[in-house]
């Protein structure tokens, strides 16, 4: 299918998007990977595309010890080839390696996975898991949110239509903290059905995220305490911090059941 | 391969990329419910938008013909190239926009208004839950079949054991990368370009729904991106195309998208099935008992390709008694037709399965048990009406196991490991009336030229063909042209399906090549006043003592020849290693075995693609694919081929072990036998067994496995906690 008619804008500065994105149903196109769908199966049209391809305030990494600043323009590929470092880095290399196949993370960017919202989106996932937030930007202002809150429902989120996402900022990971994330998925080509990420920080308890067990990224909160008591993680997320909506392919139990199972695997992995 | 080169690195001319001066782009608007009344459309809106042509109801084409179906029914109710007063599944086209592009087009549909009110749906076979008939004159009892004797009911009360299953074949989108595509230019002579399998019964089909001679109308297949069986028939969007540019001058094109394919292109397989087998103490399979009732769709596309299982029930085995019934429904779902396999997956799924729990319950290898049952002596004509042409069934099991290594799989390993095998019979070349096919080789001054009916969807035939006629005349390869796939160029053909293009095509251009030899030696022989025995033919040119003369110099010549023959019955073993993870129910391949039998192999790079590819699709089928509807036959797959998932190189096995046993075919010139279909049929029971066989140990119930195998149907065969939230694949 053929999208409706839009007009198409390449800003070469922030200032310049933000004011574009004032435009009523003006929209960001990143990496289109999720987007141009979208568009062609009619489900979203836009007046305006503002694509982020030549905003240079958009790209790289940054560190400042507390918090990796991930720019709108990073790829999944760039993740993948380590452009964090440390245990971060690592996390995020090994999650980006599972999405999709090449020609998607070559593409599709981190900060776009967290506005689209998707349900399994491993971005998603690790974020919540990690307690990241997104800075948004438009032309009222400057504003941070938690990921918890920034991800509202499955393919929503509480950006307004004129804010411009500019960056994800994750906290950093300690030195010796261990990684794992595991998935289930049945192809290469499409969504993971779950995705569980862990990072098991030294004397500082481990970090769960779950991905594709509710309707949005989580972290699994009631794992991560059982963990603690010594109990079963795999049993509390599949109870408590698992919330599946009925899927033609995996139905609320067995997807429960599949959030236990990784979440017990992922910090196995992290071990 | 010469062929191959070219569209791998896409250099490919599709119908998408022919450039005809002045062409309109076709959208189609579509029913967005599986069944209602439609009582009207309201085009006021679109017909005044930028760039449109034309829009088309159903009463603008009031003067065309209905749809013709390929294996419909005797009195199949009417088929209208757009739904005139009722919608009987959903995608199925209402209105037709013409614009000068998609995009207009598209933005002209989205404002076509329908007025539907709905009526109740029914998507599974069968009588139970219907409220509604599709069709006021007809049952949706579509057709009904038997084949061979019923089996006596002694027969079942004396058997030591009867094995009593129930399968479900779930429906495929056939998924070629290219979907559905034409462009027609109207004029005194009509010419259709399409990505078609058979453009010959294109031609007829056209002709025939416009009252035109078939002179008029010139079918061209430009490169096709497959097909899969798909692409055999006259659909009624191409119907409406026609028309369209008839009826406004103008070329008109229609490139259906991947949601238009997903949700209205004719799907594959689509059967409950119900198997009962009856055995001694041995192991010897005494009866065969094989029910089929098929959703067939809304349109009698192909209601009688379920007679493909029947007329299959048998087999690789002699079994004394072999009955098969297969009823066809009428379903508010997209037609189903033929996909790679047509009706012999089905067989040999059903009677693979049920052979597997046979070994099972009598505890017998299940090779053994195969051996003891295989047909040894041919020709063998089955109870239900199939003469087997030629065969050694158990050396090519044999070869599989050897592949397979068994033994080397069992003890003591870390996650539940099953093997499993499977063997089928395939009939290929077609069934009476398309078992023959054209060939013909003219000589001019620049070489050979080669023409046949066979029209290919990506298959090498141009290396193949060409190679094929060049070692006949024993000249080189590159001075053989091959021409197919043009209606105007080769006077008639069958096309490309039922695997026969190289049995019927290949043979038909061998019988042409040496009827071209025969017609120089005789000109040659008139020449020198000599008989046409004193000359030979050494590798393009003709020679009698002393005297020589080039063929080239006799141009222009020519040579036809019709070639006819039974089917030919390929066959094969195939062989699964599986590895469950038993928390999640994923299963792994660990190792996958296909030997088949093609008769004698002209080409092995050409027949090992094949092999590859279907291979494919059958993991396809048992692992991954199924279109998934509601109970009414609403499509529950929002997001395309992220929900509709495909096998793609990185689910292909890494240990994947291809071989061959070649016996040649008794009925065909060439030795050749159908090569294009066998993974699909063999590779889905073979790993179903692989699976049953790795969960039976841990008390998992074999009966619960259907494909696709999700994990979750396998955690759920292995006990985990039952739901009943599934839609009807
Ligand atoms: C075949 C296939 C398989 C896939 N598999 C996976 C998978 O396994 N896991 C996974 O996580 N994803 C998967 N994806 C999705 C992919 O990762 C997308 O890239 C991602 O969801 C969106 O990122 P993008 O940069 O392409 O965003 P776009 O498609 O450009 O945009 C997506 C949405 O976010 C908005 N948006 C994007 N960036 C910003 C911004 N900076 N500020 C405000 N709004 C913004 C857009 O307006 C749009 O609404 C798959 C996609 C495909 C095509």
């Amino acid at each position: 299918m053929k999208p409706a008619p839009f007009e198409y804008a390449t800003p070469t500065t922030l200032d310049e998007a933000i004011a574009l994105l004032a435009t009523p149903g003006a929209r960001v196109i990143a990496g289109g990977q999720s987007l141009l769908q979208d568009l062609r199966w009619r489900r979203t049209s836009a007046s305006v595309l503002v694509d982020l391809a030549r905003i240079d305030e958009l790209r790289g990494v940054h560190d400042d010890g507390a918090r990796v600043r991930i720019g709108a323009r990073v790829r999944h590929v760039d993740l993948e080839r380590g452009a964090v470092g440390g245990p971060l880095g690592r996390l995020l290399a090994a999650t980006a390696g599972w999405i999709a196949h090449p020609p998607v993370r070559s593409r599709g960017t981190m900060v776009g996975s967290l506005c689209f919202a998707h349900p399994s989106s491993e971005w998603c996932g690790l974020a919540a898991g990690l307690d990241a937030a997104v800075e948004l930007v438009s032309v009222r202002g400057r504003r941070e949110v938690p990921v918890a809150e920034f991800l509202r429902d499955s393919f929503a989120t509480t950006a307004a239509a004129d804010e411009l996402a500019t960056a994800v900022l994750v906290p950093t990971l300690p030195d010796g903290t261990r990684v794992g994330v595991v998935e289930s998925r049945r192809t290469h080509a499409s969504y993971a059905h779950v995705a569980a990420v862990a990072a098991r920080v030294p004397d500082g308890g481990s970090r769960l995220g779950l991905a594709g067990a509710a309707p949005t990224g989580t972290r699994a909160h009631a794992a991560e305490a059982a963990l603690a008591r010594g109990e079963d993680p795999g049993a509390a997320a599949a109870e408590h911090d698992a919330d599946p909506r009925e899927h033609p392919h995996a139905s609320i139990p067995y997807t429960r059941h599949v959030a236990g199972v990784l979440v017990r695997r992922a910090l196995q992995e992290a071990a | 391969m010469r062929g191959d080169d070219r569209l791998t690195r896409g250099r490919g001319r599709y119908t998408a990329d022919l450039h005809v001066d002045g062409c309109l782009e076709a959208a189609f608007v579509r029913s967005p419910v599986p069944h209602a009344d439609l009582l009207g459309i309201d085009t006021t809106a679109a017909r005044d938008m930028p760039g449109v042509a034309a829009v088309l109801t159903a009463d603008d084409l009031t003067d065309v013909g209905d749809v013709p179906t390929m294996f419909g029914t005797d009195d199949s109710p009417p088929w209208r190239p757009l739904a005139a007063d009722r919608v009987r599944h959903e995608g199925e086209a209402v209105a037709m926009v013409v614009a000068d592009d998609r995009y207009r087009a598209e933005d002209a549909a989205a404002a076509v208004r329908l007025d539907l009110r709905r009526r109740p749906g029914h998507a599974a076979p069968g009588r139970a839950g219907r409220t509604d008939r599709l069709y006021p004159d007809h049952d949706d009892l579509a057709l009904e079949k038997e084949f061979g004797p019923p089996v006596a009911d002694a027969t079942w009360t004396n058997a030591h054991i009867v094995i009593d299953s129930r399968y479900r074949q779930q429906l495929l989108a056939p998924t070629s990368l290219e979907a559905r595509a034409i462009l027609v230019e109207p004029g005194a002579l009509l010419t259709v370009h399409c990505s078609h399998q058979y453009p010959h019964g294109l031609r007829t089909g056209i002709a025939g729904a416009f009252g035109l001679a078939e002179d008029d109308v010139r079918v061209i297949v430009p490169d096709a991106g497959g097909a899969f069986g798909s692409k055999s028939p006259t659909y009624p969007e191409y119907l409406a195309v026609v028309a369209a540019a008839r009826r406004l001058q103008r070329p008109v094109r229609w490139i259906e998208d991947r949601t238009e394919a997903l949700t209205s292109a004719s799907r594959g397989r689509g059967q409950d099935q119900h198997v009962r087998l009856a055995a001694d103490a041995d192991g010897r399979i005494l009866a065969i008992d094989l029910q089929v009732d098929a959703d067939i769709g809304a349109h009698p596309l192909g209601a009688a390709l379920p007679g493909q299982t029947a007329l299959a029930a048998s087999e690789a085995y002699a079994v004394g008694e072999v009955h098969a019934t297969f009823r066809s429904w009428f379903t508010t779902t997209a037609p189903t037709y033929a996909y790679r396999g047509a009706g012999r997956p089905e067989a040999a799924y059903a009677v693979e399965r049920a052979v597997d729990e046979l070994a099972a319950a009598l505890h017998l290898d299940p090779a053994e048990l195969r051996r003891r049952n295989f047909v040894r002596e041919f020709p063998y004509d089955t109870p239900t009406g199939r003469r087997y042409d030629s065969g050694d069934y158990a050396a090519c099991l044999d070869r599989c196991l050897e592949l397979l290594e068994p033994d080397r799989w069992r003890g003591a390993r870390e996650r539940p490991t099953g093997v499993g095998i499977a063997c089928y019979v395939e009939r290929s070349g077609g069934e009476p009336g398309i078992l023959e096919e054209y060939g013909s080789v003219t000589v001019d001054p620049s070489g050979f030229t080669a023409r046949v009916g066979t029209s290919s969807t990506g298959q090498p035939h141009h290396t193949v063909f060409a190679q094929l006629v060049a070692d006949r005349l024993g000249v080189p390869a590159d001075t053989v042209d091959l021409v197919e796939g043009d209606t105007g160029e080769v006077p008639e053909g069958h096309g490309t399906f039922a695997s026969r293009s190289t049995q019927m095509g290949g043979a038909a251009l061998a019988g042409a090549a040496d009827a071209l030899v025969d017609e120089a030696r005789a000109q040659a022989a008139d020449r020198w006043g000599l008989t046409a025995d004193d000359v030979a033919w050494d590798k393009g040119v003709l020679r009698a003592g002393t005297r020589e003369l080039p063929v080239a110099e006799l141009a222009p010549l020519h040579a036809e020849h019709r070639f006819t023959s039974p089917p030919a019955f390929p066959y094969g073993s195939y062989g699964a290693v599986v590895e469950i993870d038993p928390e999640l129910g994923a299963v792994h391949l660990l190792r996958l075995v296909a030997v088949d039998d093609y008769g004698t192999v002209l080409d092995h790079t050409a027949t090992h693609g094949q092999t590859l590819g279907s291979i494919a699709q059958g993991l396809g089928q048992v692992l991954i694919e199924g279109v998934v509807l509601d109970d009414e036959g609403a499509t529950v797959m929002p997001d395309g081929l992220l929900d509709y998932l495909l096998p793609t190189a990185a689910e292909m096995p890494r240990d994947l072990r291809v071989d061959e046993t070649a016996v040649p075919a008794p009925d065909n010139p060439l030795g050749v036998k159908g090569a294009g279909e066998a993974g699909c049929i063999g590779v889905p029971p073979a790993v179903v067994n692989a699976v049953a066989d790795a969960i039976r140990p841990l008390g998992g119930d074999p009966a619960r496995l259907r494909m696709p195998l999700t994990p979750q149907v396998v955690w759920e065969a292995l006990g985990g906690e039952r739901s009943d939230g599934e839609g009807r694949g």
